[in-house]
């Protein structure tokens, strides 16, 4: 625990180094998801912003976790560091653990910035406890699904490529603008496999009736789905990390 | 010029390699316009088209979309350079890049032609779409002066690269604000609807922005939408604008790389 702690002190110090990072993080989350609540202003249906609003902050938590956490590893390989983190006395797991408590922290940054912004432009979230409750679940339950695709991208380095694509395609199939109820079946088939689907129809109703009541068996279902990817990553990465000790390949990219 | 050239081809070979990339560059665009597509055809078509019709005078909102992507393609490549000047900083390459018989604006000039060419491979799919979309509103005038505002906006592209690489040289996070510029310019540039709908604060600024006029134009010529000012209030407005972020960012270029050089670029 004490190793995580410092591996997300040492990240948090070197953010701070750089100040425009800051106003980066705080300013681009309105720019990215503001198109997306804007077009359903326009539309004139009523709530449909507010609702626009929470799907798409949701996804972009799933968005910095991917960055985080599904591409953790990437940067340290481009600058030839990944073995070092490799014959650092700190399993795999627990550094992407470090930092997916560091994209939380950076998501709660995020997400009051992009609120204020948007509710400068007129459209309010009403806030209440639960709400923050909301947060932690979809940040411990991303960070599953993400540590499954950092391993995937362990694996095959250039998955990487994919990864804001990978995003988009998540974001969509999981209902960030649309009811999921209105896809085809076919489709809701793949949505309800994606552990977000599950967090943004709890943090709409949320949003709407102003209660939690009704939540349990999603909450259930997302339980159960975010372990198996969870498991399953965790497979995937010593999988991937025993085959690139014997390969030898740590510091090729 | 000659190893700029060969710079940009040694970079267009080794993205070649990577066959992954290109799928992942193809499909961002189109999948960043597909939730507002989405968001017409499950549950909100009458209002969005209401209001297209409106205050664009279509009623074509994924020809509109379209062409909002592939024109953000070719001005935002271009931004890449400072991309590709950041790695070269990060894996310790940097004194390498500047010992090298290639000048900063050669490098510029290298990264940008081969990111020219691989917008113009990966946006094959966007372009043509986007014409079959709007086949019935643009004859071979109209595409040729639509084509003459994109290079306008290529232009005031470079001034914003000279400006943001001068900025990296000397301040090292010159990649955080084209990162911020690149996530805002979709928004503030009219990629997804008219700017004259954003909060009014965004609405001026976007008007300082070459590229809002870029786009309200070529869509004027491809699609025959309205314009926010009249073509050629807007034709002038580009061409001045275009010149004068170039001008200026190719002097601000050259003071802030003396300054950095003179501060030693060791270091990021």
């Amino acid at each position: 625990m004490m190793k995580m702690f410092h591996l997300v002190l040492k990240e948090m110090k070197i953010r701070l180094k750089y100040k425009f990072v800051w106003v980066n993080m705080a300013l681009t989350p309105f720019f990215i998801i503001g198109p997306y609540v804007f077009s359903s202003k326009i539309a004139d249906v009523n709530s449909l912003a507010e609702s626009v609003l929470i799907g798409a902050l949701l996804w972009y938590w799933l968005n910095q976790y991917f960055f985080g956490v599904g591409d953790g590893f990437t940067e340290e390989r481009e600058e030839g560091a990944l073995i070092s983190v490799v014959l650092a006395p700190v399993s795999l797991l627990t550094f992407l653990f470090s930092k997916a408590i560091d994209t939380f922290l950076m998501n709660l940054y995020i997400t009051f910035f992009t609120l204020l912004f948007f509710a400068l432009c007129g459209i309010n979230l009403e806030i209440h406890p639960y709400f923050f409750l909301l947060l932690v679940v979809s940040g411990v339950y991303i960070t599953f699904f993400s540590i499954f695709f950092a391993a995937l991208s362990l694996w095959k380095k250039r998955i990487r490529s994919i990864n804001s694509a990978t995003q988009f395609f998540f974001g969509i199939l999981s209902g960030m603008v649309n009811l999921v109820e209105n896809f085809p079946s076919y489709v809701r088939l793949v949505s309800y496999m994606i552990p977000l689907t599950y967090l943004i129809s709890i943090g709409r109703n949320m949003i709407k009736h102003g209660s939690t009541s009704g939540f349990v068996p999603q909450l259930l279902v997302l339980t159960c789905l975010s372990f198996f990817y969870l498991i399953l990553g965790i497979w995937l990465l010593k999988r991937a990390e025993n085959e690139i000790r014997r390969k030898g390949e740590w510091e090729t990219w | 010029m000659v190893r700029s050239l060969h710079l940009a081809k040694a970079s267009f070979l080794s993205a070649k390699r990577y066959r992954i990339d290109w799928y992942g560059a193809f499909l961002t665009p189109l999948l960043t316009i597909l939730p507002v597509v989405l968001l017409y055809y499950l549950g909100t078509e009458s209002g969005l088209v209401r209001f297209f019709y409106g205050a664009t005078n279509t009623k074509n909102i994924v020809g509109y979309l379209l062409l909002g992507a592939a024109y953000w393609n070719y001005v935002e490549v271009l931004w890449g350079s400072v991309f590709a000047l950041r790695y070269y900083m990060r894996i310790g390459q940097l004194e390498e890049l500047f010992i090298m018989p290639v000048s900063s604006i050669g490098y510029i000039l290298s990264w940008s032609v081969s990111g020219l060419v691989r917008v113009t491979v990966e946006s094959v799919p966007i372009i043509v779409l986007a014409i079959l979309m709007n086949l019935m509103t643009f004859n071979l005038v109209r595409l040729a002066l639509a084509a003459g505002v994109v290079v306008l906006s290529i232009i005031a592209s470079f001034g914003f690269v000279f400006l943001f690489f001068g900025i990296t040289l000397r301040f090292r996070e010159g990649d955080e604000l084209v990162s911020l510029l690149g996530n805002a310019a979709p928004l503030i540039g009219g990629m997804f609807f008219p700017v004259n709908v954003l909060p009014k604060g965004l609405e001026y600024f976007a008007y300082a922005f070459p590229f809002t006029w870029g786009l309200d134009l070529s869509r004027h010529f491809l699609m025959n939408t309205n314009t926010l000012l009249g073509p050629k209030k807007e034709s002038i407005f580009l061409l001045a604008l275009s010149f004068l972020y170039l001008g200026l960012g190719v002097i601000s270029f050259k003071i802030l790389q003396n300054r950095a050089r003179r501060k030693g670029l060791q270091g990021f």
